[in-house]
């Protein structure tokens, strides 16, 4: 009998772990860890912020999924990896702490860390919520988001002017995509509420040029050209009458200001009334240590706190980056059954061009690893460790960011027939410039269009991932 | 201090009103709709 365990109930973990019990036969165990009780359907949290969706309706109960199933679940944070176990004990285990702060040790035989990101709020003084500014990372901080949102709105709609800022706390974030779409829904909702005319919306992001989104940006064929995604996104900007600054890391949030500087060097300082800003993500703290006790943190884990799987870490510059960098069985090269995946695995490097300020000041997005990607890496992992389990031979499944596509739907206003959204697929992931020179990806099979079908693809897409997080009949049937 | 002014899109590419038009006009995106599904499954199964 072996235990696969868990670490991490989002969309990577959750998937890891649905994924798992269904491979293998009941006589083998399947543990989850988590510190939360609920799977949170992060995409649908935009709506959540702006007051057109409640918490309840974006978060899954996990006890009741998990005891039909048949699946475990330890409710606590994963603190320290004992991959050796100790003199005592080979067995490997991990320590967990509950939330009256109590530890247990909990053994496994496989595990699959999927612990997502800390969100470090504290790395600009005055970000996050409590600090002065708001956040959608959670389903919680969503709905503080839109209750002070609301209140923006009131004073709007008593003849007030706000200026309203969106997009990213930090010159190291992720998730531009997240922010672009939360920045598109408030500003719909402002028209919908007739409170559009006294508000300032301006977005604020780490990216070189809107478009980007962490990803080099896509190269879209459109009217016999092959056009950058900075193009389409400049022009949804000046169709919706919204103000940008790109390229700048935002130094400190204070005294309703922030200030920042950016790529080129300048500095400069915002006032706004209401402030939606991501944090940037580290890995979640976890300590690993040998069986001496001696602790083995630095070579498991990137200084970034993420879990070193198999890439190639090796530092180089952008010139010589390459699609083989990036791991493909997400499998920790000191420990072959230990994986890591969704964010917490630690990427080789960054997807875009990596920038710094001229004082030094590194402003490029991190390579964002959510969504269905994500989900690809959770189900390979563990369809894999079933394989090995049950003594199969199959070759190893993959899931390489270079080799695989992602599909991303960004809403830009949640009305069944007035709403639109930015549908887009890309393939490969991260580029490939030596195999498709210039333009990095298959033109075939990356295209970006916006309209209310797109609005309708994101509704479907969370009723259908809501459906598959209950595990309801056929879960499995619908794809990553 | 130098301030970095904040873009407003004067040099920005803007749709043309039948474009703008044909993201909400329902029987063009209810094809849109089954486009974009059979795009998105295509790219799929070419990551499988």
């Amino acid at each position: 009998m072996a235990k696969v365990m868990v670490l991490g109930a989002g969309i990577a973990g959750h998937t890891a772990a649905m994924t798992a019990r269904r491979a293998l036969p009941r006589e083998h165990e399947v543990v989850v860890v988590s510190p939360k009780d609920a799977y949170n359907w992060v995409p649908s949290n935009i709506w959540v912020g702006v007051g057109r969706m409640s918490p309840e309706e974006v978060l899954v109960p996990l006890r009741p999924v998990y005891e039909r199933a048949g699946i475990s679940f330890v409710m606590g944070r994963a603190v320290e990896l004992r991959p050796e176990g100790t003199p005592a004990s080979p067995r490997p285990f991990v320590v967990v702490e509950a939330a009256d702060g109590s530890r247990r040790e909990e053994t496994y035989d496989w595990l699959i860390n999927a612990t997502g990101p800390r969100l470090n709020f504290g790395a600009t003084p005055g970000l996050g919520p409590d600090g002065e500014t708001h956040s959608v990372c959670t389903a919680e901080h969503a709905a503080a988001t839109a209750r002070a949102f609301a209140a923006c709105v009131a004073d709007l709609k008593k003849g007030a002017r706000r200026t309203l800022v969106v997009g990213t706390g930090h010159g190291s974030c992720t998730c531009e995509g997240a922010a672009f779409e939360y920045l598109f829904n408030v500003e719909y909702e402002l028209r919908r509420l007739g409170a559009r005319d006294k508000a300032r919306v301006v977005f604020l992001t780490n990216e070189a040029a809107l478009g980007d989104f962490g990803v080099d940006g896509l190269r879209l064929k459109s009217g016999g050209y092959v056009v950058h995604s900075r193009t389409f996104a400049e022009s949804l900007f000046a169709e919706r009458g919204v103000e940008w600054l790109t390229g700048a890391h935002v130094r400190s949030v204070r005294g309703g200001a922030l200030e920042y500087e950016t790529l080129e060097g300048a500095e400069g300082r915002l006032e706004f009334d209401f402030g939606m800003l991501l944090p940037p993500f580290t890995g979640v703290g976890l300590k690993s240590f040998g069986r001496d006790g001696v602790e083995t943190t630095a070579e498991l884990f990137a200084p970034s706190g993420f879990m070193k799987v198999d890439a190639d870490y090796a530092p180089k510059p952008y010139e010589e980056w390459a699609p083989a960098d990036w791991p493909r069985v997400y499998q920790s090269p000191r420990h072959p059954n230990l994986f890591a995946v969704g964010i917490a695995f630690a990427p080789p490097h960054p997807i875009s061009r990596p920038r710094k300020s001229p004082s030094g000041t590194v402003i490029s997005p991190a390579p964002p690893r959510t969504g269905m990607p994500s989900a690809v890496m959770g189900r390979v992992v563990a369809l894999n460790t079933a394989d090995r389990i049950l003594g199969r031979e199959t070759p190893a499944r993959t899931a390489s960011m270079a080799e695989l596509g992602a599909a991303c739907v960004a809403s830009a206003g949640a009305g069944w027939l007035s709403g639109t959204a930015a549908s887009m697929t890309m393939f490969p992931i991260v580029p490939d410039y030596a195999r498709w020179p210039g333009v990095g990806r298959d033109l075939d099979y990356t295209f970006g269009e916006i309209g209310s079908a797109g609005h309708w693809i994101k509704t479907l897409l969370h009723h259908m991932f809501l459906y598959k997080a209950r595990a309801q009949p056929g879960w499995w049937l619908i794809p990553e | 201090m130098t301030q970095t002014p904040i873009q407003t899109g004067a040099y920005a590419s803007r749709p043309t009103p039948w474009t703008a038009f044909l993201r909400t006009f329902l029987p063009w995106q209810l094809v849109r709709f089954a486009v974009i599904n059979l795009r998105m499954l295509r790219m799929l199964s070419k990551s499988r």
